[in-house]
């Protein structure tokens, strides 16, 4: 077990309006140089990710069947599945039949009082779509997929800085889900520094935090 | 070392009971900083670093700060704040990873503005009366009001008097909220959203009461204020009958957004939005009837 207990300086970095043109390890690259050291860690917006891996989905691109039509009637309206297109893009996600077995799960989740079994059962990267108007402009009229590869992209964004990468998914209901991480002892303190979310979620356009190490602490 | 220049946002602060358009600018290590007055309505910055942030403008639109546009220099960042009234900031900094260079201006021309102004706000429909509904759930009556609630949050905040004309589950007649309306009104605002049997259609539509000389140009003031703060399409502005019954007063009907269009309705699932609304359908206002004040001088 690791004893290392970790405190950062987050230091968000503001960025151009990332798309699909840019290339996420160049940008990193760019945007970090001269600040993030080796035993620092990179974090990243998961949803930036996504985009530039062309999971940003115009609606009009995707045509919802009627079970797509029918099931997004259930999750919760403020959630990520509201919409015709965006539960299509969750079943050509995730296959129909974990979809349904989902269904069967948050229905058993209703009686028992337990919420989130849909997304345990159908999958965790459901839980990543932002459905329409969920990201900023010039996203809010796409559906965004989470990133593909995530634990691969750090491993490689890693070698292009030299420093530690996550790529993350936060919230300011100070929810911090890793979805990659190039050193498992990070897990912690990195959920830690991110609770606040220093990406912001309006219009701070800073994708990327560097965590600064200040101090270290051995027990 | 040298400095690195990470990061710079803007927004309205509250600090010992006074509000301020703050704009704070991040290096990775302390750092030196310059500023100073080229025009009354440009404040300049200076700061010694180098910069690793995007230097791309930042739209700020709040009634004191217009934009901000930034200019690297070899070893020197120089951040031109262009403002919207004469107003000198107070400067100070925080120690610390990131260091922090805060600049705040003072927001007192918009409450010189509109204090004791009356203006009065008519959140459309109410009561049984739920308007448009858009595609997943919600619905125009409940928008409005959340958009006229904000509304007077802003205006109360300036010291302006606000007159509603509903309550939030009453539906009273057009002719009834007309009756409401103080004969000393500076500018009545009814607030709505735009639908569209074209699902694909979105934006934003402001109606002005062409009775009211110079509305028009109030319309447009509002629309650009809002559509430049939220980034909806405009689908123009345009003269409402209606509103003519107001005889010559001042009068809009702001429809912030398409309900009945995917993501328009998405739009009105964030609270922020309705901020963004009514801060923006308030520095609208008052740069028309400033524009009108200068005019007469």
């Amino acid at each position: 077990m690791n004893k290392e207990n970790i405190t950062f300086n987050k230091i968000p970095i503001r960025t151009h309006i990332i798309t699909d043109k840019d290339n996420i390890i160049d940008i990193t690259k760019k945007y970090c140089e001269g600040i993030a050291k080796p035993g620092d860690v990179i974090a990243i917006a998961e949803s930036v990710v996504a985009i530039t891996q062309q999971r940003a989905i115009l609606p009009e691109d995707v045509h919802p069947n009627k079970i797509a039509r029918f099931l997004c009637r259930f999750p919760g309206k403020d959630g990520s599945l509201a919409t015709p297109t965006a539960m299509q893009l969750a079943i050509s996600e995730v296959g129909l039949i974990r979809i349904f077995a989902g269904c069967a799960a948050a229905a058993f989740g209703k009686i028992i009082k337990k919420k989130g079994l849909f997304y345990i059962v159908a999958g965790r990267q459901l839980a990543l779509i932002d459905d329409i108007a969920g990201t900023m402009y010039p996203y809010e009229r796409h559906i965004v997929m989470g990133p593909k590869n995530p634990q691969k992209l750090v491993q490689e964004i890693k070698k292009a800085t030299k420093a530690e990468v996550v790529i993350v998914d936060v919230n300011d209901k100070k929810c911090v889900d890793i979805l990659g991480i190039t050193d498992k002892k990070y897990v912690k303190s990195v959920k830690e520094a991110l609770r606040d979310n220093p990406f912001g979620n309006e219009d701070e356009q800073t994708p990327i935090v560097i965590l600064s190490k200040s101090k270290r602490k051995f027990n | 070392m040298v400095s690195r220049l990470t990061n710079i946002h803007s927004k309205v602060i509250y600090q010992g009971e006074t509000y301020y358009s703050n704009v704070t600018i991040e290096s990775s290590t302390t750092t030196e900083v310059e500023i100073n007055y080229p025009e009354t309505t440009i404040c300049l910055v200076k700061v010694k670093g180098i910069i690793n942030m995007y230097d791309g403008p930042i739209y700020v639109h709040d009634g004191i700060i217009r934009e901000i546009k930034i200019s690297p220099g070899k070893d020197e960042v120089i951040f031109f704040i262009f403002l919207d009234e004469p107003v000198e900031a107070n400067i100070d900094t925080i120690a610390g990873i990131p260091f922090r260079i805060r600049i705040n201006f003072s927001r007192q021309p918009m409450t010189d503005f509109y204090q004791n102004k009356v203006l009065v706000i008519d959140p459309g429909h109410g009561g049984t009366d739920g308007g448009q509904r858009g595609p997943v759930n919600l619905w125009e009556r409940d928008t409005a009001w959340k958009t006229a609630m904000e509304l007077v949050k802003v205006l109360k905040d300036f010291k302006a008097k606000v007159v509603l004309t509903r309550e939030k589950d009453e539906n009273p007649s057009w002719q009834e909220r007309i009756n409401k309306v103080p004969t000393n009104t500076l500018c009545f605002i009814s607030l709505h959203q735009y639908h569209s049997n074209d699902l694909s259609q979105r934006g934003t539509l402001v109606l002005y009461n062409e009775l009211a000389p110079g509305n028009e140009k109030l319309a447009n003031q509002v629309m650009e204020s809002i559509i430049g703060r939220v980034k909806t399409p405009s689908l123009g502005v345009k003269a409402e009958k209606e509103l003519s019954k107001l005889g010559e007063l001042p009068a809009l009907k702001i429809k912030p957004v398409t309900i009945t269009n995917w993501v328009d309705e998405g739009l009105l699932r964030n609270p922020n939005f309705y901020k963004k609304i009514a801060l923006a359908t308030s520095v609208g206002i008052k740069q028309f009837f400033k524009m009108g004040e200068i005019g007469h001088e």
